[in-house]
């Protein structure tokens, strides 16, 4: 199995560390970026495979920065990560740019099927 | 209250939803974190692996129940924040549904949603909607017996949406016509909602002639698809 670079970026440092320590012990490179600036700046420098991605973040939010990665490099896939209510779950629509999107909390395995499913699209 | 405020309400609440299910989220991973390392040191001697595991367990089912308790107060929230001024009929009866379990526990009442197989939209306030349903629901509860039950049944009536609150006891509901024909006035705890229904072009019908207390709750609609 090819190694998976997967980026978490949310606010919320204890959240993406821990979720990168489970991660991790799965075998999959995961580091973290608690910001969208340090997020662009971790793509650049070494862009991952997969970003997951909090759609509510102080400053640039992650829609702006799923503009960015778009613009950066359009390969890698994006999975929005979001509480009820910042995407209408009703509307089901995965915003552009992204592969696809999960509602927060979320469980390890739905999210390592997901990245699964992101690097298997073409 | 003024819609700026209320909206500056829903505002606030969603916010503090969503501070706690990240809360929520973080204490879901540490306790998966746990499971993750006790697996991987099966086999290897370490005290008090099965306690650890359970305790783990334990906080996961909490976590999953703190977080539909956020989902239901973030629906409210964001209907306030929003000032939604359509709703699935559905929706609208879950949404109370969910926010109203404590109540109905506290007065040992069993609060069951049937909810229907087509859904249908109402055009009105949303927020305003909420209290009529929960109020409506509360008088319900309160003339319910404990062990007793209320049954919150969303539909279709003709070209409006319907729904009907009713206790337990009232096994076959009365039609809706003939509850309207009858014409009975709203008990006094009911009556202060009449300002209310007129500017959402609702009704409320009632009726406790029979085994018990029956609402039927009339609605403007726009037909939609299915639930």
């Amino acid at each position: 199995m090819r190694t998976w670079k997967v980026l978490l970026v949310d606010d919320e440092e204890e959240f993406v560390t821990t979720l990168a320590e489970r991660l991790k012990l799965r075998g999959i490179e995961a580091s973290i970026a608690t910001n969208g600036k340090a997020a662009l700046a971790s793509i650049g420098a070494d862009p991952p495979h997969v970003v997951i991605l909090d759609v509510l973040m102080p400053g640039l939010g992650g829609l702006a920065v799923l503009d960015q990665i778009r613009t950066l490099d359009p390969k890698i896939k994006v999975i929005l990560l979001t509480g009820r209510g910042a995407i209408q779950e009703d509307d089901q629509r995965v915003p552009p740019g992204a592969f696809d999107y999960l509602i927060k909390p979320v469980n390890i395995d739905d999210l390592i099927e997901k990245m699964r499913e992101a690097l298997d699209a073409p | 209250m003024e819609t700026r405020e209320v909206a500056l309400i829903g505002r606030l609440i969603a916010g503090m939803t969503h501070e706690t299910k990240n809360v929520l989220a973080i204490i879901k991973e540490s306790s998966g974190l746990l499971q993750d390392i006790l697996r991987l040191k099966k086999g290897n001697a370490m005290a008090h692996t099965e306690q650890i595991e359970k305790a783990a367990v334990r906080i996961k089912a909490q976590v999953a129940r703190g977080t539909d308790q956020l989902a239901a107060l973030n629906w409210l929230a964001h209907t306030m924040s929003d000032r939604s001024s359509s709703v699935g009929v559905n929706e609208l009866s879950s949404g109370t549904f969910n926010l109203m379990q404590r109540l109905a526990r506290l007065k040992q009442v069993e609060l069951e949603l049937q909810p229907a197989d087509r859904d249908a939209t109402v055009e009105a306030d949303v927020v305003r909607l909420f209290f009529v349903v929960a109020t409506c629901i509360e008088y319900c509860l309160d003339r319910e017996s404990p062990k007793g039950r209320v049954v919150l049944r969303p539909g279709e009536a003709g070209e409006e949406a319907i729904l009907k609150i009713v206790t337990g006891s009232v096994g076959e509901h009365q039609p809706t016509e003939k509850i309207e024909a009858d014409g009975g006035s709203l008990p006094p705890e009911l009556a202060d909602l009449e300002p209310i229904l007129g500017p959402l072009g609702a009704r409320l019908l009632f009726n406790d002639a029979g085994a018990g207390t029956e609402l039927h709750l009339i609605l403007p609609s726009r037909r939609d698809g299915a639930r």
